[in-house]
């Protein structure tokens, strides 16, 4: 609270030792940094991310900037901030267009550094490839044991056949 | 002020391209979806808006059964869900509603009492129908005698058109319902607070589904929304379920 706003760039430091200077509303988009920031006024060291590397703190950077000036949802707004959609608007879209791995590294980074809106995102993102799939396809998507015994698989087909032949 | 390429002022300057990292990765580059730790599995399996798919996880190893068995999984998908597909934000939601009436249903006695002779009628909701003609549903839909089952015949016949899904499958899916609850004698209360199941939402999505086809086809169109409004004033003795309401009319009563 007693911090005026003249504090305009924060550093945040990776965990492969990169320092990055930021403006501080865009690395406020993180709740994490926010509420340090808060809570300690003045930062002039540079704020260890230690959880992420610097090609991903990059891209969630590039994710803040251009979501700086949405608007933040109240926080006790929960889950009627998720309300709305369940697309994924077109920048968004191509932002999480990148490899498996950088989507999971985004998605982590973002549960981390509390960035609701990015995490939903990927959320979304990662929801979106498993849509209209069977069970089997979920796990050659993404090379999972079937750890079922035969009795246990079986039991599971006869409680889902409700659903189906609709 | 841009911090387009911000200044690095890299202490050890290895711009290593892959830091160490924890996680090992499938080298095959498939998206590592079993690492991810249980709650973000939760986020995204919420996320899902086909209830099919949701039931298709289940399935597929032990991990992903218990996490879509467990109720906190189960709540939040049902709550997500019904806040993605609404057609008014600041209604009730007509599809939801359908579905706790439907469930609130499922056992017997299934068809109300209360709404013979009842005098003081509450205000009837007002249904955030949006993009959806569902209007018809409550103009037709009628209490229904429960048939030599018990189960009511009549309502799931509507069930049925505003679904497309075979009269063989609603019989699955309330009879389901009623042995979800086993001997404890299924849901009771009012409509409105009936919690409602990843089941529920199959129904849903198919009411939704189909709704928007229909609408594609336009033989709705004819279906005013605004009309709505009036369907509940002139039918409301036979639709507006009481269930769980003190009535105090003779002929009314707590159910």
């Amino acid at each position: 609270m007693a911090t005026p706003s003249t504090q305009a760039t924060v550093k945040l430091q990776s965990n492969d030792n990169v320092v990055i200077e930021v403006e501080r509303a865009i690395a406020e988009r993180s709740v994490l940094i926010k509420n340090m920031l808060e809570d300690c006024g003045e930062v002039t060291d540079a704020i260890p991310i230690s959880n992420v590397n610097e090609s991903i703190l990059r891209k969630v950077i590039e994710w803040c900037e251009h979501h700086k000036n949405d608007p933040v949802a109240a926080e006790n707004e929960n889950d009627d901030s998720r309300k709305k959609t369940t697309d994924i608007d077109e920048w968004d879209q191509k932002f999480m267009n990148v490899d498996q791995e950088m989507l999971f590294e985004i998605i982590l980074a973002a549960n981390f550094l509390d960035i609701k809106p990015l995490l939903d995102t990927g959320c979304k993102t990662v929801a979106n490839m498993i849509k209209g799939k069977s069970p089997e396809e979920i796990r050659k998507l993404f090379n999972i044991q079937n750890d079922f015994t035969p009795e246990e698989e079986e039991q599971i087909r006869r409680e889902n056949e409700w659903a189906e032949d609709r | 002020m841009s911090t387009e390429s911000p200044p690095i002022t890299s202490r050890d300057c290895s711009l290593a391209m892959k830091p160490d990292s924890d996680t090992v990765l499938d080298p095959h580059g498939s998206f590592p979806f079993l690492q991810l730790p249980n709650e973000l599995l939760h986020q995204i399996i919420t996320h899902l808006t086909n209830p099919h798919t949701f039931l298709a996880l289940s399935r597929v190893n032990h991990r992903l059964r218990s996490i879509t068995q467990s109720r906190p999984t189960r709540k939040a998908f049902v709550t997500l869900w019904l806040q993605t597909h609404p057609y008014c934000p600041k209604a009730p939601h007509l599809i939801k509603h359908i579905l706790q009436f439907t469930r609130r249903h499922c056992l017997r006695p299934h068809h109300c009492h209360h709404n013979l002779n009842f005098e003081q009628p509450l205000m009837p909701p007002r249904f955030g129908t949006g993009e959806l003609p569902l209007d018809k549903f409550f103009y037709r839909h009628r209490y229904e005698e429960p048939d030599a089952n018990g189960r009511m015949s009549g309502y799931r016949s509507y069930l049925r058109q505003f679904s497309e899904l075979s009269t063989k499958w609603l019989r699955r899916y309330v009879v389901r319902l009623a042995e979800s609850y086993g001997d404890a004698g299924g849901p009771s209360g009012r409509v409105g607070e009936v919690e409602l199941d990843v089941e529920d939402v199959v129904l849903g999505y198919a009411i939704y589904e189909r709704s928007r086809e229909r609408k594609g086809e336009g033989k709705w169109e004819e279906v005013r929304r605004g009309r709505l409004r009036d369907y509940w004033y002139w039918d409301m003795y036979d639709w507006a379920c009481r269930c769980g309401c003190d009535v105090p009319v003779e002929g009314g009563g707590r159910r």
